[in-house]
């Protein structure tokens, strides 16, 4: 009860506060993606450590993410989240790392392609919220492009070196790394290399969260080399590996999980800058497997490997006229993905199925996108891609598995999808008003579409695919306002979906779940409609002169044609920070408010969720002499220990309690 | 630069050609007995009085359950193949206590099989420790219109897993059920078929063809099923078949319940299935 009058409290002070403000002429700013530059320049560390998104090198790629609007997390342990986009997710979404498509080859989703990059190699960002994200591939709910650092030149005879450690408390977790840039003129060679490795941690109250530690060693290489001054090839490897990574809202854990991405880049600039063409082929591939030998609550052993394999390319053309922008990409590629169960009783026979049936997916698309400015205060943009898409499952093994339900999925299936989008912007005094409406359609996943017996913890069914689903198509529409003044901003975005054909699992009677334990099995269908709608709002306030704030607001709302309120939706969110800077010296506090989530899928095994509040505070100091540069920094997360969790955290496991974390951070620039 | 190409193509035809030749000439099959590989001969006796030799061959050793026999008669002079005559058999076990027991048999009835091969099925009802296994043959040689008789004690094993079923159901008839198909059991659908016979004496069998089979697979280590199985129905001579479908690899125990009249007469029996 008290809690509700203080949201409701500050919800009213909220508003009431930007009433009063004046509008105030500020420059034009055309916002077609909405993209968080997290540090472009490796030279310039001393702001980077100040980085509002990245205001502790403990903090995962994750981490980064959950604080960027309309970004939320489905949190299975303290490792491997998956990122949603206004509730979007896995197939709904398209996640690229840097433009290359990339498949997690966990079928319990425990690797969302973020888990393969560290965040110290992160150049920026890039999300598009719905079909806006159509450039890299066919979507509804929109695009993350993560964009890493590669090997730079620049005019230093030193190489750049970076070396961090960090330490947190609430799960003893140590982090170290370390980061180095060198070049001649020809070459540049970028190395850098994570280990991080954590125990269980302790949620609030003390509670020790079990099979919640992990470990993981990453390495990236990168070479560039420079044909001419417009003419670069650049080289990237990433090698990363996963283990013993535990899932305490999953019955099994990873032993580990093992990528490794190599990608080849032409990349030509003009001389004037305006004209880009990027040329990559690419190659990642997964192993995966699951492990249950630390469950004691395992009746009988399981293997489940599970392998994913991309190869690709994309050439994208970009040209930058006065008054307009233009896009143009290709792009192709062919995955392979296959998931295995092996079970082992006792004195028999081991049992053993496919779970993802062995496949191929082959992509090509073709996609545009064009700006104009119509004069200082108009601008129109659209995009649209097409894609054609080819599955079929290749292993006869599954095919034979398949065939047992009548379906032949050896026979493939084609689907030609169409997504685009088009927006109007306009600008009158403060005021900058953008309208946007798209239309995307999406491909069923595999797992929607051949996943065999796939358990799903959350509602507790096994999952088998539908190969006929028809793929989700969705209509937007999107009004963002922003009022920018000299010492505020503040911006509204509403939005409204109507998805047709929404994939949806309902529950197959007399189907016998192959889950000790299970509670039956569905499978996926169309369902006719969903709505989905909702708000996000993002104020910055510059209190006083060293003083800023920065709070954003975010609410989604759900509903499906049977009645039922969408699954895995997000609560109203607030996320509140303040902080002073001088100089060196920085402090932040940062306070986070959701309330409670009582619109709760049944079917999917949802349960209500309360409302909390915690509150976070970061201090960070440096120094720099001469060309080096250090820094200190000291977190504390969830300063009051509250036992909470958020109503994306799967099998109620809280979050966790309090966490100090200091960091030590060496620079030579 | 053109003539090389065309002498190179040439020459790489006519290796080719020669290659094909040869291969060719290995292929031309020697006059053989014509017994396909898998066959295995189970043993041999005279057919007095038809100038003839039979040579019985099975797919693997005779066990108790429904086995497929081959027969292959030869001419006992020449010892050449016949291909033409009358073909009659059973089966008979005497057993410790010299009572003698017959075994349900199916017989085809081609005088001049294509293959060669006289056909038929029996099921072995116990193994050759409980007793001494015969199989009478009887041929009419219509290549010399003679007919006779011949005997051949066989060896009947207890396989590891049983495929029949000896029961006496619920409306006291004494059952045999035999677990014919799935052979080598796949994943995903295999054909399931069964034979129902029921005894009448100790010396006579009949094929049942008026019950109603339901089928109901269980991985018993797990406790799940698996969905899509068609339950048998009636075919011929005792037979019925659906499909069954597995999931998944491992022991399967699928559950065989007998209905006659919409009445249950069986549903304790089950066979092991491991693939």
């Amino acid at each position: 009860m008290s809690k509700k009058n203080v949201f409701i409290l500050l919800l009213f002070f909220y508003f009431k506060g930007f009433s009063q403000f004046n509008a105030i002429d500020s420059a034009n700013k055309i916002t077609t993606l909405k993209e968080v530059v997290i540090c472009e320049n490796e030279t310039n560390k001393t702001n980077e450590a100040f980085n509002f998104y990245r205001s502790s090198k403990l903090a995962s790629t994750e981490d980064i993410l959950q604080r960027i609007e309309g970004v939320n997390l489905i949190r299975r342990g303290a490792f491997g989240m998956e990122p949603t986009l206004r509730t979007y997710s896995a197939g709904q979404i398209n996640i690229t790392l840097n433009g290359m498509k990339m498949y997690g080859a966990c079928t319990d989703k425990m690797d969302p392609v973020t888990t393969y990059v560290e965040p110290s190699n992160l150049s920026k960002l890039e999300v598009n919220q719905g079909t806006a994200g159509g450039l890299l591939g066919s979507t509804i709910g929109g695009s993350l492009n993560i964009q890493l650092k590669e090997a730079s030149f620049n005019c230093k005879d030193h190489p750049q070196i970076n070396f961090y450690t960090q330490y947190g408390f609430a799960n003893l977790s140590k982090n170290i790394g370390f980061s180095l840039n060198t070049n001649s003129n020809k070459f540049a060679l970028r190395m850098s290399g994570a280990y991080r490795k954590a125990n269980d941690y302790k949620a609030g109250g003390d509670i020790t969260i079990l099979h919640s530690g992990y470990e993981k060693l990453n390495l990236n290489f990168s070479v560039a080399y420079q044909l001419n001054k417009t003419n670069h090839i650049i080289f990237d490897y990433i090698n990363d590996n996963g283990s013993n990574i535990g899932y305490p809202a999953l019955p099994m854990d990873v032993a580990f999980a093992k990528a490794n991405i190599f990608s080849v880049t032409h990349r030509f600039v003009s001389s004037n800058y305006n004209k880009v063409l990027e040329t990559k082929f690419y190659h990642n591939n997964i192993t995966h497997a699951m492990d249950d030998t630390h469950r004691l609550e395992t009746i009988m052993h399981m293997d489940m490997p599970s392998w994913s394999y991309t190869n690709g390319f994309y050439s994208q053309y970009k040209i930058q006229l006065k008054k307009q922008l233009f896009n143009v990409r290709i792009d192709a590629h062919q995955a392979f993905t296959k998931a295995e169960m092996t079970m082992y009783p006792n004195n028999e026979k081991p049992m053993f199925m496919q779970t993802l049936p062995g496949n191929f997916l082959y992509n090509i698309g073709l996609a545009a996108n064009y700006l104009l400015n119509i004069d200082s205060l108009k601008c129109i943009g659209f995009n649209i891609r097409e894609d054609y898409n080819y599955q079929y499952v290749t292993d006869e093994f599954g095919v034979l598995q398949w065939q047992g339900f009548g379906i032949n999925t050896n026979e493939n299936k084609q689907n030609f999808l169409t997504t685009s989008s088009l927006f109007f912007q306009i600008k009158k005094g403060v005021f900058t008003n953008k309208f946007t409406i798209g239309y995307g359609q999406r491909l069923p996943t595999s797992n929607e579409r051949i996943g065999f017996y796939l358990f799903n913890r959350a509602d507790g069914f096994d999952y088998i695919g539908n190969y006929n689903l028809a793929p989700e198509k969705a209509i937007q529409m999107e009004f963002s306002n922003t009022i920018d003044k000299k010492k505020w901003n503040f911006n509204t975005t509403l939005f409204f979906h109507q998805i047709e054909n929404y994939i949806y699992g309902y529950i197959l009677n007399k189907y016998s779940p192959m889950t000790i334990g299970g509670r039956g099995v569905k499978t996926y269908a169309n369902i006719s409609n969903a709505q989905l709608m909702g708000f996000e709002t993002a104020t910055t306030v510059k209190l006083l002169k060293k003083i800023i704030y920065k709070g954003n607001v975010r609410f989604t709302y759900g509903l499906l044609s049977n009645g039922q309120f969408m699954q895995q939706v997000p609560p109203l969110k607030f996320v509140n920070t303040l902080r002073y800077q001088k100089n060196t010296f920085q402090f932040q506090i940062e306070h986070v408010l959701a309330s409670s989530q009582k619109n709760i899928n049944i079917d999917f095994g949802e349960s209500k969720t309360s409302s909390w509040q915690i509150f976070n505070a970061r201090v960070a100091f440096a120094k720099a002499i001469k060309t080096s540069s250090f820094q200190l920094n000291i977190g504390i997360e969830n300063l009051l220990d509250l036992n909470y969790r958020e109503h994306l955290d799967w099998g109620g496991v809280p979050q966790f309690g309090r966490n100090v974390s200091i960091g030590f951070n060496y620079y030579l620039n | 630069m053109k003539f090389k190409t065309i002498l190179a193509i040439t020459f790489a035809t006519i290796l080719l050609a020669t290659k094909a030749c040869k291969k060719d000439e290995s292929i031309i099959p020697t006059p053989t007995d014509e017994i396909p590989s898998n066959y295995k001969l189970i043993g041999e006796t005279y057919i007095y009085g038809a100038a003839a030799k039979a040579k019985v061959y099975a797919e693997k050793e005779l066990f108790v359950g429904y086995n497929k026999i081959f027969v292959a008669m030869y001419d006992s002079v020449t010892n050449t193949r016949l291909t033409n005559g009358h073909f009659d058999a059973n089966s008979i076990m005497v057993d410790m206590e010299m009572l003698a027991h017959a075994a349900p048999i199916e017989l085809e009835e081609d005088t001049m099989p294509a293959d060669k091969f006289w056909k038929a099925a029996i099921v072995f009802i116990m193994p050759s420790t409980a007793g001494k296994w015969t199989l009478n043959m009887a041929f009419h040689n219509h290549k010399i219109d003679m007919e006779g008789d011949g005997e051949l004690e066989v060896s009947i094993i207890n396989p590891t897993t049983s495929v029949m079923k000896s029961f006496t159901a619920n409306d006291s008839t004494n059952l045999f059920v035999s677990l014919i198909q799935p052979n080598l059991p796949k994943i995903g659908l295999n054909n399931f078929e069964i034979s129902i016979h029921k005894k009448d004496s100790l010396m006579g069998f009949t094929a049942v063809d008026d019950y109603n089979v339901e089928i109901v697979p269980i991985m018993p280590s797990m406790g799940h099923g698996s969905p899509n199985n068609v339950n048998p129905v009636f075919t011929e001579l005792g037979h019925y078949t659906g499909l069954v479908n597995f999931t998944m690899t491992g022991l399967w125990n699928v559950k065989i319940i007998i209905k006659k009249n919409g009445v249950i007469i069986s549903d304790n029996q089950s066979f092991d299935i491991t693939l």
